[in-house]
């Protein structure tokens, strides 16, 4: 897994139901991504998966780390012509201790606490499934969203020294079918 | 009462004389009961069944056992097979009608009913319309079943057993058969007794019993199959020579009876003369049967000389004992006791006793009735023998109908018994028959007939008299000392007061009826015909009229008076000579409420005065009144327009009654929960009123009250609703979660919650209060939820009050809005509110006892409308007290810590709230509920210095699953929550620590905190844990580290295999350094367990690892330099998604000295 310093804008155009996902690294990994800088933007009009790494070797107990990325259904003046909803999945084994939250502009509070509340899959993976967004076909949409992860303080134990985790994110999007 | 003498009646008198014992028994009951006595009610008759109990009582003197009907009385009877009642007490509250048709005996016994006769069946119930007892009977009799065995006392309260039949098999039969107790004041009349050998009216047979105030009338049949006895009586020897001739001495016989065989035996030598008849001795013996004169002499003759040796009187005799009272009493007390009943026997038979032993007292009795029996062992008393005491028979006469004497027969009673003030009435019959053995003392005694007495066989005479005489009262109060009946008040402190006077008859006692009425006094439909001596009262509702009536033309009135008295006191006879009497023309009614008592006064031809009166009339016509009382209210009538009373705990409510007039008769009540008409009320159910009633269970409802006075005017009264609800207190919570504790320190915090059900519907304008006993202190925090409407409120005290308004009260949520409770129409059907009370802010002087919330609705005049039921109220002590603290200790007494070592150490911790103790009792502190237990740990150094966390780096700490190490300033801080005791487990590694040499201490405290982490609230104590640090292996530094040289944190199964490469440095003193690798597993899936297992490393590769033990393999084994290089390939398809580590440990040889993880996850 390459290191690499990351400030993307990615621009994925998504026609028809895909996922897509984004791999960070944390702690000591690969990965460049830094925080408080747009790392993607997801428009669902084409398809792409790449992986990143978030280096986050000096995420210490008290300190946390925002992501932030935005998806819409238009691109350099097209738009998609159908109603599209949306899922974002956020995928980790959790072997840290960490406190992961999604935010979405405009709301206070966090639209999911991807916790050990959540389910596991085959692979162990602490799988997180954020409400469905809605994106008219007659309207631009650009939703904005935060990933913060927190590293509370009171785990600073040895045990909690040299830890090592990731996180995936991944959003699906799909035609919504009117009832 | 003065009666004067009537003229020219003597032949009247004695035919009627003669009649009245018939009459008396054979004629309708009102008149023979017409002494001042109400005709006897005989609707109601015994059904032959048993009851169940006595109408009521215990036995004892001041409650007796009460008997009123005949059930009652067969109960008693039964009663009397497992129980003699020996010293209880039994009253009669009633007449007892057991049979209403009239018994009669003519040689058989009759049953007249509705006015035909009936024959009786011999020994059966049954009779039936023919003397041949054939065809279908026509009816059953009741009979009773003797009381047997009674050793209590009976009191008929003067009031009449009706209609008794006995007829049975048994050798005794009487309404008591061995009677030893008491009867007194006791009617037993128109009866019919067929019995055994031993029969009497009252009593078969009776020992150490008393007889007073007793009259017996009816028919007394002894059983005509009598007893057969025999006794040997022993002679002497006698011896004779030629032609001598002896009177053989006869011994005193023991047993009486009629002698109905005797026979003398014994041995002879030779043939003998007896009583001039020839005797012949054959085989030397002789039986000689002697005629019934035997007893005067037996004069033995002899022809020859004679010797007649063992010679022995054998007699039989027939024994039967009826008596009209008693059939055989030993030691018997009788006075103030009339017999007029028909005796028949066919043995003894007595009047008042047939037989008599041991002890006799007889005072002011006699008797009237019919004794007839054969042979005449009869009279007053039948026979009276074996006296062993001296026996008295005093103020008493017989004046039988037939065949009797005043006694019949008096044997071996020498000297022992006296007979005084007494006479015969009898014509031509003996005073006594026949005296054997014995000496009577005979004193102011006279007799119609004339008596002639053996000089042995009495003391002083018996006088002849006319019978005229005999019926001068003059004659008899000053000679007899007969003397007349004052009054009841009277009678009782001069008991020998007893006897009343008849112009022409012979003195009657007291309880007897009139021979000869003249007049009758009627008042509405009751009737009397002389003066009376008890107050019975009578009781009308309305005007009763009154009216004095001519018994018959035969002896007219020629004037009538009457006397009205209004009170309840009785004149004597003495008073009335003294008020002014009314002329009396025609009837007169009484028509004002009160208490009458008629007087009449009537003069016959002859100038005779004669005084009636009634017993106590009283006319009420008011109803009575009467109070239902209870919280301070009054309910005195009937009501169908009913409001509500609510009471919220157990009340009571009592009634009081009066009625001014006739009295009251019963005081009732029922509860109700839903209004009743009078219809209902009348056909209702009711309770007996005794004891307030309490109402103590949650519902509606209504008292109703029935009053009857003794003229059965009746009033009903009733309550309002009275409704028992409220809020209920369901909870009360110390705190967080303590439900039980009372005593609580004044900054703790309590909640209520209230509920409520609503039984009946609430008016409008009603408002909620918070209340209390005591005065809610200044700046206590209320916060009120509502949680039907889902609303919370805020109130803070700004000064002391017992209640609060729940408009007071807030709103929260409303931002900068004031918003406060609104009260709204109640129509729901319940409300739950749960009110919290914090003290945190509260500065309290002095603590507060007992102190109770509860919830009340209030009306706009402040008058409490529904309130909170006591019974659910719970008060708690707030005491002004320094709050708890927290408490740590440890039984841990282990070795000092080598900080420089591998070690774990386990502590074992208790963590508690110290209370504050009031007097010894606990005092809870809220404050702690909500707080979380903490552990706060450092190391200082020996002058107390706390090392830095720098320094700390080898050291950590366990509680449960978590770890924990020291925070910035150095103190490790662990939140336990609640638990009370805990394991805290130290770990120490050989890293080094830079500590200098030198002992150090694990200093431990407890903390109690929202977070259980910070406060200061801390333990006062500390657990001091030694430690130290060995000089000679801080010396001693290793530098150990491992540089990994290839991507090894995050992998992936998918890529198979993976090639890891490390740099082992070292730098060390050691002797043989080796370096250990091995392969670990994270255990649980859960950033929060960071604990391993371990795996065998071989089996993650295909490199050959030597291995050290097992799982345990050499990365690097004998260093010779600081740098040793570890290459491992891992076969990725091996492993699972999850967490490892890879730990290298140097060791100098087998010493571990340092280990270093480098962790990895695979997915």
């Amino acid at each position: 897994m390459k290191k690499s310093k990351l400030i993307i804008i990615l621009i994925i155009a998504i026609f028809l139901l895909f996922a897509s996902g984004i791999t960070y690294s944390i702690f000591h990994s690969k990965s460049n991504l830094q925080s408080d800088q747009k790392i993607a933007k997801f428009i669902f009009d084409a398809e792409k998966t790449d992986e990143f790494e978030v280096p986050i070797g000096d995420l210490e107990p008290n300190t946390f780390k925002e992501f932030s990325f935005q998806v819409s259904n238009n691109a350099q003046g097209k738009k998609s012509n159908i109603t599209l909803n949306y899922q974002i999945t956020i995928k980790t084994f959790h072997f840290m201790p960490t406190i992961i939250e999604l935010f979405k502009e405009g709301i206070e509070e966090p639209i999911m606490t991807c916790d050990e509340t959540y389910t596991r899959n085959t692979d162990n993976e602490l799988v997180c499934n954020s409400p469905y967004q809605e994106m008219p076909y007659d309207t631009n949409v650009l939703d904005e969203y935060v990933l913060k992860v927190t590293f509370p303080k009171e785990y600073s134990g040895l045990e909690y020294t040299e830890l090592v985790d990731f996180i995936d994110l991944n959003i699906k999007s799909f035609q919504k079918v009117e009832k | 009462m003065n009666i004067k003498k009537l003229r020219n009646r003597k032949i009247f008198i004695l035919a009627f004389l003669i009649v009245c014992t018939g009459i008396i028994i054979t004629f309708l009951p009102s008149l023979a009961r017409f002494k001042n006595r109400n005709p006897l009610d005989i609707s109601t008759v015994w059904d032959g069944t048993v009851a169940a109990s006595y109408r009521s009582g215990s036995g004892t003197k001041s409650d007796p056992y009460i008997i009123s009907s005949g059930k009652e009385l067969s109960y008693f009877s039964n009663m009397l097979k497992n129980t003699s009642y020996e010293g209880k007490y039994f009253e009669l509250s009633n007449d007892i009608i057991l049979n209403n048709g009239l018994f009669s005996y003519e040689d058989t016994p009759t049953y007249t009913l509705n006015n035909s006769k009936f024959y009786i069946k011999n020994k059966t119930n049954d009779y039936y319309d023919n003397q041949e007892f054939s065809g279908i009977k026509i009816g059953t009799l009741n009979s009773f079943n003797s009381l047997d065995n009674f050793k209590g006392h009976f009191n008929g309260n003067f009031y009449t057993i009706y209609g008794l039949y006995i007829t049975s098999s048994n050798s005794d039969s009487g309404l008591f058969t061995n009677l030893l107790g008491e009867v007194k004041n006791l009617y037993v009349t128109n009866s019919l007794i067929e019995g055994g050998s031993t029969t009497g009216g009252i009593a078969s047979s009776a020992t150490n019993a008393t007889i007073k105030n007793v009259l017996f009338s009816g028919n007394v049949i002894g059983n005509k199959e009598i007893k057969k006895e025999t006794e040997q009586l022993p002679l002497n020897d006698l011896n004779l020579i030629e032609n001598q001739t002896e009177n053989i001495v006869i011994p005193t016989r023991q047993k009486n009876g009629t002698i109905t065989n005797a026979t003398l035996t014994g041995t002879c030598t030779t043939n003998f003369n007896l009583n001039d008849k020839n005797i012949e001795c054959q085989n030397s013996t002789f039986e000689v049967t002697l005629d019934n004169n035997y007893s005067n002499s037996i004069e033995i003759k002899a022809s020859v000389a004679l010797s007649l040796t063992n010679m022995t009187l054998n007699l039989s005799y027939n024994i039967g004992y009826t008596g009209g009272l008693i059939g055989v009493g030993e030691n018997i007390t009788i006075e103030n006791a009339i017999n007029k009943a028909n005796v028949v026997a066919s043995d003894t038979a007595g009047g008042l006793i047939a037989l008599a032993k041991d002890k006799i007292n007889i005072t002011q009795s006699y008797n009237s009735g019919n004794i007839n029996t054969v042979p005449t062992y009869s009279g007053l008393v039948g026979v009276i023998e074996n006296l062993n005491t001296t026996s008295t028979i005093k103020n008493s006469y017989n004046n039988s109908g037939n065949n009797s004497g005043f006694v019949g027969n008096v044997f071996n009673s020498q000297n022992l018994l006296t007979i005084e003030n007494s006479f015969e009435a009898g014509k031509n019959y003996a005073f006594i028959k026949k005296i054997e053995n014995s000496k009577v003392t005979f004193n102011n005694v006279y007799s119609i007939g004339t008596n002639v007495f053996k000089e042995q066989d009495v003391e002083g005479t018996v006088n002849t008299i006319n019978s005229d005489t005999l019926k001068n009262k003059d004659f008899m109060i000053n000679t007899l000392k007969f003397n007349e009946f004052q009054s009841a008040e009277n009678q009782e402190s001069n008991q020998n007061f007893a006897w009343l006077y008849e112009p022409n008859e012979l003195p009657t006692l007291f309880i007897d009826d009139l021979q000869n009425p003249i007049a009758t006094l009627h008042v509405g439909t009751n009737s009397w015909n002389s003066l009376g001596f008890d107050d019975k009262k009578i009781y009308y509702q309305s005007n009763v009229a009154f009216r004095i009536e001519e018994i018959s033309n035969v002896r007219p009135i020629k004037e009538a008076y009457y006397y009205i008295q209004r009170s309840d006191e009785l004149l004597s006879t003495k008073d009335l000579e003294n008020i002014s009497w009314e002329p009396y023309e025609e009837t007169i009614s009484l028509t004002e409420n009160g208490s009458y008592c008629v007087y009449a006064k009537v003069i016959d031809t002859n100038n005779h005065v004669y005084y009636i009166n009634s017993d106590l009339i009283i006319i009420d016509s008011e109803k009575p009144e009467v109070k239902i009382m209870g919280l301070n209210k009054e309910w005195s009538t009937y009501t169908e327009n009913l409001s509500n009373t609510f009471i919220n705990s157990n009340t009571e409510f009592s009634i009081t009654a009066t009625d001014d007039i006739s009295g009251l008769k019963s005081i009732q009540y029922l509860l109700s929960d839903t209004p009743l008409n009078i219809s209902t009320l009348e056909t209702s159910t009711w309770e007996d009123y005794q004891t307030p009633i309490s109402i103590d269970s949650l519902g509606s409802k209504i008292i109703y009250v029935k009053v009857v006075d003794n003229s059965n005017n009746i009033t009903y009264a009733n309550s309002d609703y009275i409704v028992y609800e409220g809020y209920t207190l369901n909870k009360m919570i110390i705190g967080s979660s303590n439900e039980t504790d009372r005593d609580i320190t004044e900054h703790s915090k309590v909640t209520y919650n209230f509920t409520y059900k609503e039984l009946k519907n609430i008016e409008d304008n009603i408002s909620h209060y918070l209340c209390a006993n005591v005065p809610f202190p200044k700046s206590t925090k209320i916060t009120l939820k509502d949680n039907k409407n889902k609303k919370v409120y805020t109130h803070k005290v700004t000064e002391e009050k017992l209640k609060i308004a729940f408009t007071e009260f807030k709103e929260l949520g409303k931002g900068n809005m004031d918003v406060y409770y609104k009260e709204e129409k109640i129509d729901s059907t319940d409300e739950d509110f749960t009110i919290i009370i914090d003290l945190k802010d509260t500065t309290l002087n002095n603590g507060i006892k007992g102190m109770e919330i509860y919830l009340e609705l209030q009306d706009t005049n402040g008058s409490t409308k529904r309130s909170t039921i006591k019974s659910t109220l719970k008060a708690i002590n707030i005491h002004t007290l320094s709050d708890s603290i927290p408490t740590i200790s440890t039984s841990y007494s282990g070795n000092a810590i080598d900080l420089n070592s591998d070690s774990v150490e386990t502590v074992d911790l208790t963590l508690n709230i110290e209370k504050s103790l009031k007097e010894e009792i606990p005092v809870y502190d809220s404050t702690f509920d909500d707080k979380l237990k903490g552990l706060q740990i450092k190391l200082i150094d020996e002058s107390s210095n706390t090392v830095e966390k720098q320094y700390l780096k080898n050291i950590r700490f366990k509680v449960g699953d978590k770890y924990y190490s020291p925070n910035n300033d150095g103190i490790t801080r662990i939140n336990v929550g609640t638990e009370q005791n805990i394991t805290l487990t130290i770990f120490t590694s050989s890293n080094s620590t830079n500590l200098k040499e030198g002992s150090y201490y694990f200093k431990i405290s407890s903390v109690s905190a929202y977070d259980g982490l910070y406060s200061n609230l801390k333990s006062r104590e500390e657990i001091t844990i030694p430690a130290y640090i060995d000089k000679q292996k801080s010396d001693q530094t290793y530098n150990f580290n491992i540089e990994e040289q290839s991507d090894y944190r995050i992998l992936n199964r998918s890529d198979q295999n993976v090639s890891l490469k490390f740099l082992m440095k070292y730098l060390s003193n050691c002797e043989n350094p080796n370096i250990r690798i091995s392969l670990y597993q994270k255990n649980k899936l859960t950033a929060y367990d960071q604990t391993y297992k371990l795996l065998d490393l071989q089996n993650y590769t295909e490199d050959p690892l030597e291995k050290v033990i097992d799982k345990v393999y050499y990365a690097s084994k004998l260093l010779n330099s600081s740098t040793s290089e570890f290459n491992l390939n891992l076969d990725l398809t091996k492993f699972e998604p999850n967490g490892y580590k890879l730990t290298f440990e140097l060791y100098d040889n087998n010493k571990k000295i340092g280990t270093i993880d480098k962790k990895f996850i695979i997915r």
